[in-house]
């Protein structure tokens, strides 16, 4: 019976996340594109917080319920970040699929997406179209060692917001080392109430949006 | 308005045992779930991918003489099974604990047809085996373990490595003391017999040596 050879990342890192393989079993690595199929046929049901992470199945972990700041951050973010890409080449979308590599496709809380959805019909965006990527976290925990920030760093993904509610703060994280052994951001900067955050995509500056605008 | 040059506040110190801000959590496949992806053919008609413990798994590759001792056993065993039970190689069985491995072989209740439109479960095996090489840890453990805590009845390790036909038999169940095991444990080594039980039946014998090279 012929066999499929299990795919591998050619930036594979240790994935934690994933279960540990069972001694003397192969896990099976699921690709993009089967995971893709197997969503697509429905299997998952209303399941939505289930995503592909380092060829694995995994789900999102909440902490807690998101509450209404959470809430109002990201819809907040959602439309001051679409007042300023309109018409100029981008569209912003909440908690959709971004294929990273070959063996992950998480769901961001928030993207910008270059081009128009129009643009992915058939297939989904990839590292390479996505300038930014936000996701709002409810935990005071300034986590720099997260798993999601060292694959967008390894992605190349070139900007990474982190609002943080609890803190009052957006992180932000630029020039990404790519892939290596431990994938980083090379800058960050946190900003806070009364200060404003300049949306950068491509190099270019679009405009600005102000901390407070996001987080009251 | 003005932006500063250098970060605006000091970073609070992450709280004792809290949890990791974002870390993803290993999603368990439900068996229903996994039947329907793989009846759904995502995976390809052609891969031996199976169930373990809610993981996608692939099998240890099969060298020959994992395939020799398949073989041999399985026309030994067609002989050797009367009516009222059946053989099948590499077929798909739930086992408890969202797993739904493919035992190299399996003597089921029952005849084939009765199996027409359902995959076997544990409760319908009378004796699974496993010939083992490059799993044999794996055979002869975990595996070993979910067989016994799923109650088959008699379960057989053709260890390669070893050399002998491991025989195992008294399964205690999901709640053995000290965990899930088979209290009967026999070796049969080349110049031996083996006996084929089915359900407390002796139906026949086999030559451990005619499995092992």
């Amino acid at each position: 019976m012929a066999t499929i050879t299990p795919q591998i990342a050619a930036d594979e890192t240790p994935d934690p996340a994933a279960a540990a393989p069972r001694s003397g079993l192969r896990p099976y690595r699921l690709t993009v594109d089967v995971y893709e199929r197997i969503a697509a046929s429905g299997v998952f049901g209303d399941k939505s917080s289930i995503f592909l992470w380092k060829g694995q199945l995994v789900e999102k972990v909440s902490d807690m319920t998101k509450g209404r700041p959470h809430v109002n951050a990201l819809n907040d973010l959602d439309r001051l970040l679409g007042d300023l890409v309109r018409g100029r080449g981008y569209f912003v979308e909440q908690d959709q699929p971004i294929a990273l590599g070959n063996e992950s496709e998480p769901e961001p809380d928030l993207k910008c997406v270059r081009g128009s959805n129009r643009d992915y019909l058939s297939r989904t965006p990839t590292a390479q179209d996505v300038p930014l990527v936000v996701e709002v976290s409810d935990s005071s925990l300034r986590d720099d060692m997260g798993e999601m920030l060292r694959a967008y760093a390894s992605a190349m993904i070139p900007v990474y917001w982190i609002v943080n509610i609890p803190g009052r703060r957006i992180d932000v994280y630029t020039q990404p080392s790519g892939p290596s052994a431990s994938p980083l951001y090379e800058g960050h900067r946190g900003y806070g109430p009364g200060e404003e955050v300049a949306v950068v995509l491509d190099g270019r500056e679009v405009g600005r949006i102000s901390v407070l605008d996001v987080i009251p | 308005m003005a932006t500063t040059t250098t970060e605006t506040e000091t970073v609070r110190e992450p709280e004792a045992g809290a949890p990791p801000a974002d870390r993803p959590r290993p999603y368990r496949i439900p068996i229903d779930l996994y039947e329907r992806m793989a009846e759904s053919g995502v995976f390809g008609d052609t891969s031996p991918i199976y169930l373990w413990k809610g993981q996608l798994v692939l099998p240890m590759t099969k060298g020959p003489s994992h395939e020799y001792a398949l073989n041999t056993l399985l026309s030994l065993l067609v002989r050797l099974v009367p009516g009222g039970w059946h053989v099948r190689a590499g077929s798909p069985t739930r086992v408890p604990d969202d797993s739904e491995p493919e035992p190299d072989l399996t003597v089921l209740r029952g005849a084939n047809r009765d199996y027409r439109t359902r995959t076997a479960d544990a409760a319908d095996v009378s004796l699974a085996v496993e010939v083992s090489d490059s799993s044999l840890r794996h055979d002869s453990g975990e595996k070993l373990e979910a067989y016994a805590a799923a109650s088959i009845p008699c379960y057989w390790v053709v260890n390669i490595p070893e050399q002998r036909v491991d025989v195992y038999t008294r399964p205690t169940g999901p709640v053995g003391a000290g965990g899930p095991r088979y209290e009967g444990r026999q070796r049969f080594e080349p110049g031996e017999d083996v006996p084929v039980v089915l359900d407390g039946r002796e139906v026949g014998r086999v030559a451990a040596g005619d499995l092992l090279v």
